[in-house]
């Protein structure tokens, strides 16, 4: 017993780093908590609360259900397609990108690539939009080409890794049985690649969803556009079957993504 | 229907069948080996047909409406912009972008604070092997799923018309988005932890809090700190454009100045911004490399 207590209280206790850390976490809320300044509601504001909450419940069923252009099914579908062909875009634009920043391709040139791939990667997205609107103006197509060139950072970030680390003994071997350049591509690269790279893609569109579906805010298509009208109009009741939509088709999603990319890891 | 759906179902199984015999081949041992069947051209071709449905529902469509020339000649629009951003770039405008950036980092810190302190209880309740056989972590996770559903700005819009405009609904968006998301990875990693200590603990008598206190706790502190750093730089890019819906932070003057295409102004936030999160994001890969 007498042993267990000393090796109790010889325990490691670590008082200066973690004085330190609750100082500096201390410090920072307490320099940063002057941005909750509670602006009190605003003139109808419990009202618009409680409406927003009947409406949850309640939401304009003719608008749920309505497979015109207006329905809510439709704006769902358009939103999935912005998040599928921007994906499919940003898929393809990487490439190039993956390919001048790959370190065993350019060796050290590969500070310009990274510099723009970094840059694209904390864009603030829908700064992207309105430049986008100003080509193809307000419209899915505008969406479809922020997300395709959003995507671009997180996909080429991906295909660098892999192009760095490519198994150069598979191809050796395949080199010598005799293997075409054809068979060396597909029996010796592509395996490799595929499931790592489905993954991502993967990951990358369940995040696109969830960005197209707010991008309609600046105009570029997707459930986002019906949400905030009806919200600036106060017809609660639709943007509470906007809302829903929302919640159903990102929850889908999320567990199709989840399951897909489950199996592709576990091969 | 039945007929019809039996009738598909068999015609695949034929197809299968007769493609079987492609794939077997005889070894010179007199042995036949039968390649597995890859459902791979099935998936590529269902997607071949997804996309082709939405090209045309986004794609040709536009085009239909505008013509494609008309593309083509409002796509130098998108360089001008890049090109005037770089040429026009208006340094005195720096002192402007000073008061929001910092509105919008103490947004992200704050908001990140609360949330994943509100966090920790929650997951408990989520966690099944905490809770043990109850209805409890079921319903949680529901609910949990259903709040997650939405980003950071759908939750500022909808505040924003309950409180007017402000940071405050900028902290309560990022509040409720980092609760979401800090909740899921701890209840994830509460129930894949060695439960053998758990156990022992409550063998002696002590409550569930005190023995959460005493075995779970140690085992998730490090992953709960990192879970925190990687919410953080999520919410700073994510704080970063409330301000579209009133909510605050740099996102404000940032929508104000592209209104005004006043762009050598809009380069100077994008670069402050951009060099912020640079810098919050190595800071926190470093801690949290140092956590692991």
């Amino acid at each position: 017993m007498q042993t267990v207590l000393q090796a109790y209280e010889a325990r490691p206790r670590h008082t200066v780093r973690n004085v330190l850390v609750a100082s500096v976490i201390l410090f920072l809320t307490i320099w940063s908590s002057d941005v909750i300044n509670y602006p009190g509601l605003s003139d109808n504001g419990i009202e618009i609360a409680r409406n927003i909450f009947r409406a949850l419940y309640n939401p304009t069923w003719s608008l749920v259900f309505s497979l015109g252009v207006d329905g809510i099914p439709f704006l769902m579908f358009e939103t999935l397609g912005i998040a599928f062909l921007g994906t499919l875009l940003g898929a393809l634009l990487s490439v190039p990108f993956a390919f001048l920043t790959a370190r065993n391709i350019v060796g050290k040139f590969n500070i310009i690539g990274n510099t723009v791939i970094t840059t694209i990667r904390s864009f603030p997205f829908f700064l992207m939009a309105l430049m986008f609107v100003r080509v193809s103006g307000p419209g899915a197509m505008t969406g479809v080409l922020t997300i395709g060139v959003l995507s671009i950072g997180m996909i080429s970030k991906l295909y660098i890794e892999v192009i760095e680390d490519i198994d150069p003994g598979i191809l050796m071997s395949l080199d010598a049985l005799g293997a075409t350049k054809y068979q060396k591509i597909r029996y010796g690269i592509i395996p490799q690649l595929t499931a790592s790279i489905l993954s991502v893609v993967i990951y990358r569109f369940e995040i696109n969803v969830k960005n197209a579906t707010v991008l309609g805010i600046v105009g570029a298509g997707g459930i986002g556009v019906t949400l905030l009208t009806a919200m600036t109009a106060g017809r609660w009741r639709d943007a509470s079957a906007a809302l829903w939509g929302i919640i159903i088709v990102v929850l889908v999603v999320d567990y199709f993504s989840t399951k897909l990319r489950r199996r592709l890891v576990n091969g | 229907m039945k007929t019809l759906c039996s009738k598909i179902s068999n015609f695949i199984k034929d197809l299968i069948k007769r493609n079987q015999r492609y794939r077997t081949s005889e070894l010179s041992d007199g042995t036949n080996i039968t390649r597995p069947f890859s459902y791979a051209i099935v998936i590529f071709s269902l997607v071949l047909i997804v996309f082709i449905y939405f090209w045309n529902m986004i794609i040709t469509d536009f085009f239909n409406r505008f013509g494609f020339s008309f593309f083509v000649s409002r796509v130098p629009n998108f360089f001008t912009i890049i090109q005037k951003m770089v040429v026009q770039v208006n340094w005195s405008y720096f002192s402007n972008v000073v008061s929001p950036l910092v509105d919008t980092i103490q947004i992200s810190i704050i908001g990140t604070l609360v949330g994943s302190l509100l966090a920790l209880p929650v997951a408990i309740l989520a966690s099944q092997n905490i809770m043990g056989k109850s209805y409890i972590p079921g319903i949680t996770k529901f609910f949990l799923s259903i709040i997650r559903t939405f980003p950071t700005l759908v939750y500022a819009l909808i505040f924003s018309f309950i409180f007017g405009y402000g940071t405050f609904i900028g902290v309560l968006a990022t509040v409720i988005f980092t609760f979401s998301i800090v909740t899921k990875m701890l209840y994830e990693i509460i129930e894949a932890i060695d439960m053998g200590a758990f156990i022992a603990i409550e063998a002696t008598g002590a409550t569930k809090l005190q023995a959460f206190r005493a075995a779970v706790m140690p085992q998730i502190i490090g992953r709960y700190y990192s879970i925190i750093l990687y919410n953080f730089e999520i919410n700073l890019r994510a704080s970063a454009i409330l301000g579209f819906v009133n909510a605050g932070g740099i996102g404000i003057i940032m929508n104000d100045q592209m209104a005004l295409q006043k762009y050598g102004n809009v380069a100077v936030i994008v670069l402050a911004l951009l060099i912020v999160v640079i810098i919050v994001q190595n800071l926190s890969q470093y801690l949290r490399r140092r956590l692991s």
